[in-house]
């Protein structure tokens, strides 16, 4: 009954056992991390620490042993994968990779592709950037202009790629270009590179907390080979509309504040005032339902159904979530944040209260989002 | 869902389709008089399900309860499940109903007869008997027992006042049956349903209301609010679906009912008062007459929502309990909530 599609979710003893692990693990590993660091999550990006996670074998869980995976479950998966944020692990490095890199790869991938990158990607040694937006081309992807075009050697790129995140420590992008401008969508083609290529300049872009987590990437003149490309030549659109399906179904559309809601409860102490008990209590069943929300998601994906629209779903009701706690909690405690590491809730309010307009930009915009639930209801 | 359950949810469709015109809704708001579509429900065994009727009676008992708030079912079928949840096997036949507990004030006397009153009974005049709560257990009276005062909420279903003195129980359960959380889960399904029904009711209305010349569901504004409207029928709906399977799953224990009575009635009232708010912006006009029929969803979802305790009941309740818990066990608690 109803619009969507959210069943129920059991989640498997094993999945549970695997839980204690990971906590067990990130005790032990980062037992002094700083709150405000941990509120950075899979925006901090440590090469290092993603290395120990894949030594775990906690990077590429769901996928085939033939290529370097684990062939655990999709819900074990979430399972670790929650964990990580929850903790604000720096999972950043491998994210993208892991999140939707090797999936679009082992899905439309040569062979060659997927026998040569993937296993790398597990091993935590090989880290991938998305080439999707560029200047005039943000909501509006297939607006994209940067093109590919064909030489006797492969293919030629020249283009701007902007807000790509961590492709200043990424090893490959997969980039969206133009290789014909004969149809909007159906000019499209992925391509996998190299960031050594050269003719690719990357330029970090400071963010407005004052680090740099995205990038302009510049092409010019740069060579690929033929084998280059992603899927099928002209099969872009689609390719990039599944991937996006990976990108927005995780729970890391939803926890992003998570760190603060802890330092919140941590500040305000057992005996919360009626007010803070009923922000509290009001938190804590959205996020809750939430998570059940989410777990529906990763349910379809276990089963092999395609999830777009109960992740558009769950993002934008995740969004709107994650971005009211930092002012829920400025009021709470009549808090000012602060740029001071000793004051943890000030200091984590101060890195969420950054943060949080990004929550409901990257991976589509709210509105974007909503145009596609809306289109799930049979509006458009 | 399993093919059972599918099967109980065509059942409760079809059934209660028939008292979904407005001509049944007005009548028996008008009246009181649910006699009619009592009896239809009860040929079908509907109000048996926690008296051996089921299986599995809280799963059972999620299906329909959203199907009664999905067709606002005007009849005690919620309450005569929920007040039979908090007795167990004991429930006599119905139509039953539940007091809440802050709403009421019995005594015992010395030969075990109770003396007092319960406000704002829900049906109270339309049930054989009432569950109510006495010294920490749950009790059954016969209205026949009562002398009633009627009174309406803005649902204009009855809520009637119940004055006991001296009265006999008929029949008791040896627990507290914690009727609070039980009356909370329920109203939260029907709440949950009656979205569902609202959003479908307020897409379907933007498609076919034309204004410019065009569907005003084509208005980019429209659609954005009817996705806000999706996403918190969509939470509303997967909340309830994931508590009554909890609660299932862990033979209803007392902390488990006590937790999802807060987080769906937490969720699902801020859900209603969007969803009832969007809706009506949708329908202009004509959705604030009598003669439209979305007011019998939003009047419900209104006196639902504060009943067994408001959003901010319950939050308090929760929200005291994180913080004796503590922010380290924040996250372990969130995840054994499942
Ligand atoms: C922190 C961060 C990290 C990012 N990382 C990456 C990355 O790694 N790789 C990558 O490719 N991109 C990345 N992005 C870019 C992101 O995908 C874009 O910001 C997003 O798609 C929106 O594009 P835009 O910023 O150009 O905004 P625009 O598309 O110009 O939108 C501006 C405003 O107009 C609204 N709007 C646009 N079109 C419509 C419409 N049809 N109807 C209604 N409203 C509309 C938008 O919703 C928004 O509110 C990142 C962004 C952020 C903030």
């Amino acid at each position: 009954m109803g619009a969507f599609r959210f069943d129920a979710v059991e989640i498997p003893p094993d999945a549970e056992r695997l839980r204690g692990e990971v906590r067990a693990f990130l005790a032990e590993e980062m037992p002094n991390y700083p709150a405000h660091v941990r509120a950075g999550s899979w925006m901090r990006l440590e090469p290092e620490f993603s290395r120990k996670l894949a030594a775990k074998g906690w990077v590429g869980m769901a996928w085939s042993k033939a290529y370097g995976g684990h062939e655990r479950s999709f819900l074990e998966r979430y399972v670790v994968m929650e964990e990580l944020l929850s903790a604000g692990a720096p999972v950043g490095a491998h994210w993208i990779a892991d999140r939707q890199s090797a999936p679009t790869l082992l899905k439309f991938g040569t062979e060659a592709q997927k026998q040569d990158i993937v296993p790398r990607i597990a091993r935590g040694e090989a880290f991938f950037c998305i080439g999707m937006s560029e200047p005039d081309s943000g909501s509006d992807l297939a607006a994209t202009r940067a093109r590919a075009e064909k030489t006797a050697m492969g293919w030629r790129l020249n283009g701007t790629k902007l807000w790509t995140t961590g492709a200043h420590i990424a090893h490959y992008m997969i980039g969206l270009f133009r290789t014909s401008t004969e149809s909007k969508h159906g000019g499209l083609t992925q391509f996998l590179i190299p960031m050594k290529t050269p003719g690719l300049t990357v330029r970090p872009i400071r963010d407005l907390t004052g680090e740099a987590h995205f990038n302009e990437c510049a092409f010019v003149d740069v060579e690929l080979p033929p084998d280059a490309v992603v899927g099928g030549e002209g099969q872009g659109w689609g390719q990039v509309t599944a991937e996006l399906a990976f990108e927005r179904s995780g729970p890391e559309r939803f926890l992003s504040s998570m760190r603060l809601i802890v330092e919140m409860i941590r500040a305000i102490g057992p005996d919360p005032d009626s007010r803070q008990a009923v922000a509290i209590g009001r938190l804590t069943a959205h996020l809750v339902t939430l998570r059940r929300m989410s777990l529906s998601v990763a349910g379809m994906l276990a089963r092999g159904e395609d999830p777009a629209l109960e992740a558009a779903v769950v993002k934008d009701v995740g969004a709107v979530f994650e971005q009211d706690i930092p002012g829920i909690a400025a009021n709470l405690l009549d808090a000012e944040p602060s740029m001071d590491a000793a004051k943890t809730y000030e200091r984590v309010l101060a890195e969420l209260t950054m943060l949080a307009p990004s929550f409901s930009l990257r991976g589509g915009t709210r509105e974007i989002l909503r145009g596609i639930i809306a289109r799930g209801l049979g509006l458009r | 869902m399993s093919e059972t359950r599918a099967i109980l949810e065509d059942t409760c469709a079809k059934l209660f389709a028939r008292f979904e015109e407005p001509a049944v809704l007005r009548r028996v708001e008008e009246t009181g008089d649910c006699a009619e579509v009592w009896a239809a429900v009860a040929e079908q065994g509907l109000d048996q399900i926690f008296s051996g009727g089921s299986d599995d009676p809280w799963r059972d008992a999620c299906v329909v309860l959203k199907a009664c708030g999905r067709h606002v079912l005007p009849a005690p079928l919620a309450e005569t499940l929920m007040a039979g949840a908090v007795l167990g096997e004991a429930a006599p036949e119905g139509p039953l109903t539940l007091a809440a507990p802050a709403q009421s004030e019995l005594t015992v006397g010395h030969d075990g007869n109770l003396t007092g009153r319960l406000d704002r009974v829900a049906w109270g005049g339309a049930a054989r008997h009432v569950v109510a709560e006495a010294v920490g257990r749950a009790v059954v009276l016969p209205v026949s027992s009562a002398r009633l005062h009627t009174d309406r909420t803005i649902s204009r279903e009855p809520r009637d006042t119940l004055l006991f003195i001296d009265a006999k129980p008929v029949g008791s359960a040896p627990r507290d049956g914690q009727p609070t959380a039980i009356g909370a889960l329920m109203r939260a399904a029907q709440m949950a349903g009656c979205i569902e029904a609202v959003l479908a009711m307020t897409v379907q209305y933007a498609r076919d209301r034309q204004q410019f010349g065009k569907p005003i569901g084509s208005f980019q504004a429209i659609q954005h609010q009817l996705a806000i409207l999706g996403g918190h029928a969509a939470a509303a709906s997967r909340v309830v679906d994931a508590a009554f399977d909890r609660i299932a799953a862990t033979n209803a224990s007392p902390e488990v009912l006590l937790n999802e009575a807060a987080f769906t009635k937490i969720r699902c009232g801020e859900a209603a008062g969007v969803a009832a708010s969007i809706a009506h912006q949708t329908h202009g006009a004509i959705g604030f007459t009598d003669e439209h029929r979305l007011h019998y969803f939003t009047r419900r979802l209104w006196s639902w929502r504060s009943e067994f305790g408001s959003e901010a009941h319950w939050s308090a309740i929760l929200g005291r309990q994180v913080a004796a818990t503590g922010a380290d066990a924040y996250w372990p608690m969130v995840t054994a909530a499942g």
